[in-house]
């Protein structure tokens, strides 16, 4: 199972940009602001058309790929975190059935695995409005989930969450990608980034600066080049802090 | 959730008799007969009670749609200019003088709901952009409007003049079964394609781009919310003229009963819509009024108005 894009292009934000992802893997997606980021997962959700290049999934043009079996394959979480109307959470986590236009008794399924799998089966039918910041995220990540997509695609998933449930919301990406997802997602932090992910795509401009595992592609180096910022990584291998350059110790 | 369906159609079903009884001769069911009940009940009262439940049907089921589509409790059918646009057709059926014949007043507002359809559609293009759409729509709107105003300032005639002005009042007085023949099917029709909306307009409960994830297509949708809100819209333009508010009331009122969903909420709206229409039509016919009727537009502007004053008062309060 592949999605990748191939000489990518959409207009002023990306670049002849070539990239192939693979399931079981948490991929993060770095780079300044304006870097392309949102661009390209969107590009990889297929909801943005490119003016040059392709996006494939499994190998065929996603373009080609009729939208609800693209919408079945790929799961997207957008950044707002938008649901317009005050859900309870059980309805929220069924609209992710929505591609799939299936039988009660599997749509009926999925929506509790995906609630299970979010620790949210006592909430589900509470309304959103009455849900914390931390349950809210892991409720609309479940909808994502209810869809059982092959990939999982987030735009900054941890971005108003506290330390307690960013590492919640990590753990369970991990759990996803041993199940063989391909999760990518769009990270500010770098030290998550360089924690968790098994692959580090950074973007500059446009363009791919550097691709690879964390400690290569978030080397102080290229953090260096493309943010423009001295660091240096403190700690061990899945515990690694990024601090300034020149950092004065006041002690 | 409680079910509102099935208490919807027991209220309508207990409803309809009750409408077709009352009016400015009371028929009495275990009275002596009243001179021409037969004809009272079947030419004039039963058109005009089918006539607000269609009607109604379709402005509560095109507010139901319309605040899915624009992800706004607040949103109403008339936003998209397809009233405006139905009513100068309408007014100008009546300034050229044609409206005299049974078929010119519904054929010209349905070609000026047309007319606003097709241009809402063309400025909007292929995008489907909601923002874009509905600035689109309350141009033509205002558009509409100003035409409208302009037709009847240069009015050919004083009595053209007070045939438009009480016609955009929105009645169903002397309405009969050819009206009916005439909006039913295209209010069905309106009807049966908001409910094809439904699932998109579900996906859009969470945003845009998620509901393009979903695999929902905007230009679909566009596409059924125009016909949608056209068909109804435009057809109870032109067998009633403008009535206000039950778009923008029933969903309201309906939507705790339901799990939120748009899509779950368009029936039950079209039911409620049916009913409310029925009971302010009734209700204009057996107050006493001197020189005729109340007109129902007006009425409902009366009763929705500050109904939705008190909503926003209510909003207010539940603000942080």
């Amino acid at each position: 199972m592949t999605l990748g894009v191939r000489n990518l292009t959409v207009g002023g934000r990306l670049g002849d940009v070539s990239l192939a992802l693979e399931a079981g893997t948490i991929t993060a997606i770095c780079g300044p602001n304006g870097a392309g980021k949102s661009s390209l997962i969107a590009s990889l959700a297929g909801l943005i058309t490119p003016h040059e290049g392709t996006i494939e999934l499994d190998g065929t043009p996603l373009s080609t790929v009729p939208p609800r079996i693209r919408a079945q394959a790929i799961g997207y979480l957008p950044q707002d975190g938008e649901v317009a109307w005050d859900l309870s959470v059980e309805t929220l986590v069924g609209l992710g059935r929505l591609p799939w236009r299936g039988d009660a008794a599997t749509d009926r399924q999925a929506v509790d695995a995906a609630l299970a799998a979010m620790q949210l089966a006592p909430l589900r039918r509470r309304s959103l409005s009455r849900l914390s910041g931390g349950e809210r995220a892991r409720a609309l990540l479940a909808r994502v989930l209810a869809g059982t997509p092959r990939w999982l695609l987030a735009d900054e998933p941890l971005a108003s969450l506290d330390l307690s449930h960013q590492q919640g919301l990590l753990r369970q990406f991990r759990v996803l990608a041993e199940q063989q997802l391909g999760v990518v997602l769009v990270l500010h932090d770098l030290a998550l980034a360089m924690n968790w992910a098994d692959r580090v795509v950074v973007l500059s401009g446009g363009a791919i600066a550097a691709d690879g595992p964390p400690a290569q592609a978030l080397s102080s180096a290229v953090i260096a080049r493309v943010w423009g910022v001295e660091t240096r990584w403190l700690g061990n291998p899945g515990q690694r802090a990024l601090t300034i350059q020149p950092a004065v110790d006041p002690i | 959730m409680t079910r509102p369906i099935p208490i919807l159609l027991v209220l309508l079903i207990l409803a309809v008799p009750l409408s077709l009884l009352a009016g400015r001769v009371w028929i009495d069911p275990f009275a002596p007969q009243v001179p021409n009940a037969m004809t009272i009940l079947i030419d004039l009262r039963l058109p005009r009670a089918v006539l607000a439940l269609v009607l109604g049907a379709g402005l509560g089921a095109a507010g139901a749609a319309m605040q899915g589509y624009l992800r706004n409790p607040l949103a109403d059918p008339g936003l998209f200019g397809i009233a405006p646009g139905a009513a100068l057709g309408a007014v100008l059926s009546f300034w050229t003088g044609m409206a005299a014949q049974p078929w010119a007043l519904p054929a010209f507002a349905l070609i000026g709901a047309g007319g606003a359809m097709a241009l809402l559609a063309l400025i909007a293009g292929r995008g489907g952009s909601v923002m874009l759409f509905t600035l689109a729509g309350m141009m033509i709107a205002s558009l509409a409007g100003a035409l409208m105003s302009l037709a009847i300032s240069l009015s050919p005639t004083p009595f053209a003049l007070s045939e438009i002005v009480t016609w955009l009042m929105g009645a169903l007085t002397d309405r009969s079964w050819h009206d009916v023949w005439i909006a039913a099917p295209l209010t069905l029709a309106g009807i049966a394609l908001l409910l094809k909306a439904g699932r998109a307009l579900d996906a859009l409960s969470l945003g845009e781009a998620a509901a393009r994830s979903l695999g929902a297509s905007p230009g679909r949708l566009q596409a059924l919310m125009i016909g949608g809100v056209g068909l109804t819209i435009g057809a109870s333009v032109a067998a009633a003229g403008i009535i206000g508010f039950v778009g923008l009331i029933v969903p309201h009122l309906v939507r705790p009963l339901t799990d939120g969903r748009p899509s779950r909420l368009i029936v039950p709206s079209a039911l409620a819509g049916a009913l409310l229409l029925l009971i302010a039509d009734c209700l204009c016919r057996i107050l006493p009024l001197s020189g005729g009727e109340l007109r129902l537009g007006i009425a409902l502007s009366l009763l929705g108005a500050p109904f939705f004053l008190a909503l926003l008062v209510r909003m207010r309060r539940d603000l942080p």
